[in-house]
């Protein structure tokens, strides 16, 4: 390789890497506004001289939000910050283990109107929630569920239950059958070979699919803010709208509310989307 | 392995989840079940000596009665829809303390139940008869008044003394204050257009011509319709709406939008905006109720002395102002005794005293006979008084007279609050806007 | 999501021979629960929203009278329906078209190994990620007419003279919440696309470097081929939730500003206007859209 050559390598990634931060600070400046403005006084905020930089660095707002003192003294943020953990992992493993087993059988077993079925699922998660919210809150009327979490984490089902069946079979779709063939001829059972074999084969998926309903749920409005009216029992997504009432709206607090409320998905999601994409990913090139 | 691991890690934590979440719903249904206990929804509000005013009477009513009192805090903007997304599904409060009416507009259900031994006990003279006539059908009352929050218009003093107003309070033969030059909406128009300058975005009047605040705009539109002496409904019952007066009333509206006076953003400003906006020292001029004076200090845009509550504009037939008290509403449930028990506790004379003495003078003020008549409100500022003087002049989501609930229901309905939006955003004028408002009410009253 | 492999895999009867047909019953022992569960919290909801689209059904009212279509009129009647069906059209159309756009184009640099890819990933996800109230949020105050920090540097820029009120104004208020929307939706489109990029097989690539191809012929000829299906189905989805979507049109206008989608009329009639039979007529109007919507694209999939 030439010098020339190198130099124009050089220039290239200098090229790329001079577009790829532009196009992050653009697409993410709302974020950086967001953390910008929770780490500022209220009086820095409402001003037509704001500056672009971080001024100053004030975690008040956090403080006040997470222990529910002074604005914050009707929040029980970590409260919902709980209560939304337990609804969306609950749902989202109530889902993982139904839609494994449909997903496993939707792939491998061959029955009548089995594609039927996969696209009939795939119809239901195109759903919009909006014809689903009426009926389900006088279904969980009925259930006596209202005001409960439990009526979130079935509800929640409505997405995240057709999401994580189509998803894992596609995946079971892309690991090859002969493994477990092979495993049954070696005299285990079906069942046997679905655990032994196909379940830490499919783990990725497994994982790619949690992480995506997880996010789904995290922030869902709509069944929340229909369903649950207990201080305590409300989720993060919609807990920090009571800050926007009254007569000076915490500006700081409410951006400090929403970066504490993405803090757990982010993190969820900062471990895991090397699963998300390498799970899609490597279903296709073994296909 | 680490399949299994996870699995089993994932097991472990479902089941335990789901345990302690059984346990704690059995819990709390068996305390709601119980009438030792009432729900009582109540709107959030932020200020930290109301929140502990209103804890220390349920505190003092515990430790009084053992009945334990469960606040259900929700913000202003979602109020009404959860309320009746909770009572379509069958779940009623035990009780509200709201200002927006709940007992007449869901008096149809049946469930609300009558207060009229409550009021008996505490004494109706103890009232306006006009704010028990609010809550009156058919002699049955169906809310007990509470207190109430006194809304003023809210100027500042600096701004109009420097477009050469005088602002010396005067009182009228009536015992009414006044100030020359500002008594009608005419002229706070007029004001407001002389102290704007929107090069530097301080604007003249703060009023949200938006479908984001719900109550405040509504209740603007509201008292502009009222003080021109525009109808709904007429007295035999008939849609009364293309009159000259409300064609007046939003001649008026429109011509405010147009005036320049108003900040092009208000199309977008939710119920906090307009106060906010004030304290921030934006806007000249603004409706709302008497939160805004314990909000200033020196670090706000506008100090507490530039602050000055000016006596309501009149209208053609007026000075009207939409000012809900808020009420005591008791539903039938299980818990209904123990919910009396509770309204008539915070009706009591002394209750009250000890929740002003907290909560001081500011977002709250009274409404009971015997708390105004105590020496703790002898001593006011002037912006006070002027709020306590227009005490008599307040309307509900009804226009002055009989009490209706589907009125109450427009109200909720954002029927006043798109007024504002259709001639903001949508440009409608006046018979556009006749339509709008027959189209909709003919809808909801008659249908 | 996952539509890499599904696509390549539809329909091959001929894949599984060696399974018996009592093993087949497992199958179906295997998709009851899913089956029985979206049947109570999908099917009967929707059965629900249709019985009560054709009576008289409101939350203050007891009396539940039948009264045929006329619901339905009055939904299509109404003054704002036209219009929300433009801007549903508008909003999932050219929504989506930029999300994939965006989402390819990103998909193409994430495609590439460079020191930093993860992190990058991650910081163009995030948009995706952050809680729609979060992030909605920032960008109510973002818009702001009063304190906004676009108002602020256009002004500060020259390019205007008196702050905009962006949300409050028609037309720019939709091509507002609009951006939002795509801002919100590209990430999931470039992932998918990545995930079908990564699919393609390097050996593609490495024989048309040697035959002397272009990066823009390697793009059309091999990159844009191979993505088709994925392509397809990308798009599809990306319809179907701008279609659908309903928090970011409510949280930032309430159907103010001539924004009204059709998802936001129906949680207007249902829970504004307190007229849960409009709501449910609504519903089924928008199910009904749905419905030929995905019967015209899946007869033009069996055409191909």
């Amino acid at each position: 390789m030439s010098l020339g050559m190198k130099k124009q390598k050089l220039i290239k990634n200098i090229v790329f890497y001079f577009f790829l931060v532009l196009i992050i600070c653009f697409l993410d400046f709302p974020i950086y506004w967001m953390i910008k403005c929770s780490l500022t006084d209220v009086d820095q905020i409402m001003t037509r001289d704001v500056s672009l930089g971080i001024t100053e660095v004030d975690f008040s707002a956090y403080e006040q939000v997470w222990n529910g003192t002074g604005f914050a003294s009707n929040l029980q943020f970590r409260a919902y910050m709980a209560n939304s953990f337990i609804v969306v992992l609950v749902s989202s493993g109530f889902s993982i283990i139904l839609a494994t087993l449909a997903g496993y059988s939707l792939a491998r077993f061959r029955y009548k109107h089995r594609n039927g079925i996969a696209q009939g699922i795939l119809y239901v998660y195109m759903f919009p929630q909006m014809i689903l919210t009426t009926p389900l809150l006088t279904l969980v009327i009925k259930l006596g569920l209202y005001n409960s979490l439990w009526s979130l984490i079935i509800v929640y089902c409505t997405f995240s239950l057709p999401y994580s069946v189509w998803m894992m079979r596609s995946y079971f779709q892309t690991l090859p059958k002969e493994l477990e063939e092979a495993a049954m001829v070696d005299g285990c059972t079906r069942l046997g070979a679905i655990r032994r074999i196909m379940m830490p084969l499919a783990l990725p998926g497994i994982v790619a699919t949690i992480t995506y309903t997880f996010v789904l749920g995290w922030s869902n409005v709509i069944y929340p803010l229909a369903f649950i009216t207990d201080e305590s029992k409300k989720l993060v997504s919609i807990g920090f709208n009571s800050l926007i009432s009254g007569d000076m709206t915490p500006w700081n607090g409410v951006m400090a509310a929403a970066v504490l409320s993405a803090m757990p998905v982010v993190l969820v999601f900062l471990f895991l989307q090397k699963y998300l994409v390498g799970g899609l990913a490597s279903g296709g090139v073994k296909s | 392995m680490l399949f299994r691991k996870i699995m089993t890690i994932l097991a472990v934590g479902l089941i335990s989840t789901a345990m302690v979440f059984a346990g704690g719903s059995s819990e709390s249904s068996a305390t709601s079940s119980a009438p030792s206990s009432i729900d009582v929804w109540r709107i959030s509000n932020p200020d930290e000596n109301i929140m502990k005013a209103f804890e220390e009477v349920a505190a003092d009513f515990e430790a009084e009665t053992g009945i334990h009192v469960n606040y259900i805090l929700t913000p202003t903007n979602d109020f009404h829809s959860r309320l009746v997304t909770s009572i379509s599904a069958g779940v009623y409060p035990d009780m509200i303390i709201w200002n927006s009416s709940p007992g007449i507009e869901f008096a149809n259900t049946g469930r609300v139940a009558p207060m009229n031994d409550v009021i008996e006990e505490v004494g109706a003279d103890q009232f306006g008869e006009g704010v028990l006539g609010m809550f009156t059908i058919d002699d049955v009352i169906y809310e007990a008044p509470f207190m109430v929050r006194p809304g003023g218009l809210h100027a500042r003093r600096d701004w109009l003394e420097a477009a050469g107003y005088d602002l010396t309070l005067q009182t009228d033969e009536n015992g009414k204050y006044y100030i020359e030059g500002l008594e009608t909406y005419e002229d706070m128009l007029e004001a407001g257009i002389k102290i704007t300058d929107a090069a530097n975005g301080k604007y003249g009047l703060g009023l949200g011509f938006s479908r984001m605040a719900f109550g405040d705009s509504a209740g603007y539109v509201f008292s502009v319709l009222a003080s021109y002496g525009a109808r709904i409904i007429d007295e035999e019952g008939n849609l009364a709406i293309d009159t000259p007066e409300t064609r007046a009333a939003l001649d008026y509206l429109i011509r405010v939008w147009n005036s320049g006076a108003v900040p092009a953003a208000a199309t977008t400003w939710d119920g906090n905006s307009n106060n906010q906006f004030f304290i921030n020292g934006d806007i000249g001029m603004v409706f709302n109720s008497n939160s805004i004076m314990a909000k200033l200090d020196e670090t706000t845009g506008c100090k507490p002395e530039d602050l000055i509550i000016l006596p309501l504009p009149a209208g053609p037939n007026g000075a009207w102002m939409q000012a809900t008290p808020e009420s005591i509403t008791v539903f039938d449930t299980d818990a209904v005794d123990a919910s009396k028990e509770f309204a008539k506790y915070l009706l009591r004379t002394e209750t009250q005293l000890n929740m002003f003495e907290i909560m001081g003078f500011s977002y709250y003020s009274p409404l009971k006979a015997e708390v105004i008549a105590d020496p703790m409100f002898d001593d006011l500022s002037q912006n006070e008084r002027v709020l306590l003087n227009s005490g008599d002049q307040y309307v509900s989501s009804s226009f002055p007279g009989e009490p209706d609930a589907r009125l109450s229901q427009l109200f909720s309905a954002f029927f006043y609050d798109d007024i504002l939006s259709h001639i903001a955003v949508d440009g409608y004028n006046v018979d556009q806007l006749i339509d709008y408002m027959e189209q909709t009410a003919s809808e909801m009253l008659f249908d | 999501m996952s539509v890499v492999n599904i696509l390549k895999n539809r329909d091959n009867p001929t894949r599984y021979p060696s399974l018996e047909r009592r093993d087949n019953r497992i199958g179906i022992y295997f998709l009851i629960p899913t089956i029985a569960v979206l049947l109570i919290i999908v099917a009967y909801p929707v059965v629900y929203s249709i019985v009560m689209s054709f009576h008289r059904w409101r939350p203050t009212d007891i009396n539940r009278n039948f009264v045929g279509f006329a619901n339905y009129v009055r939904v299509i009647t109404d003054a704002r329906f036209p219009q929300s069906i433009i801007n549903t059209a508008i909003y999932a159309l050219v929504g989506a078209c930029f999300k994939v756009l965006i989402g390819m184009g990103l998909a193409l640099m994430m495609n590439r190994k460079f020191v930093g890819r993860s992190l990058a990933r991650v910081l163009l996800m995030l948009p995706w990620v952050i809680p729609v109230t979060a992030s909605v949020t920032a960008w109510n105050w973002m818009f702001n007419g009063m304190y906004g920090i676009f108002n602020v540097l256009l002004m500060r820029l020259g390019v205007i003279d008196t702050y905009v009120n962006f949300l409050g104004q028609r037309g720019l208020a939709l091509v507002c919440v609009l951006m939002v929307g795509i801002w919100m939706g590209y990430p999931q489109m470039m992932m998918m696309i990545l995930a079908g990029l990564q699919s393609i097989p390097t050996e593609m690539y490495e024989a048309a470097k040697v035959e002397g191809a272009g990066t823009f012929t390697i793009f059309f000829r091999i990159t844009l081929p191979s993505l088709a299906s994925v392509l397809s189905m990308t798009i599809l989805l990306s319809i179907i939730w701008t279609f659908n979507s309903f928090n970011v049109i409510w949280l930032m206008t309430r159907g103010g500003s001539n924004t009204h989608t059709m998802n936001t009329l129906a949680y207007e009639f249902s829970f504004i206007n307190m007229r849960y039979d409009l709501g449910a007529a609504m519903s089924v109007v928008i199910l009904i859209f749905l419905a030929v919507f995905l019967f015209i694209y899946q007869r033009k999939q069996r055409e191909e």
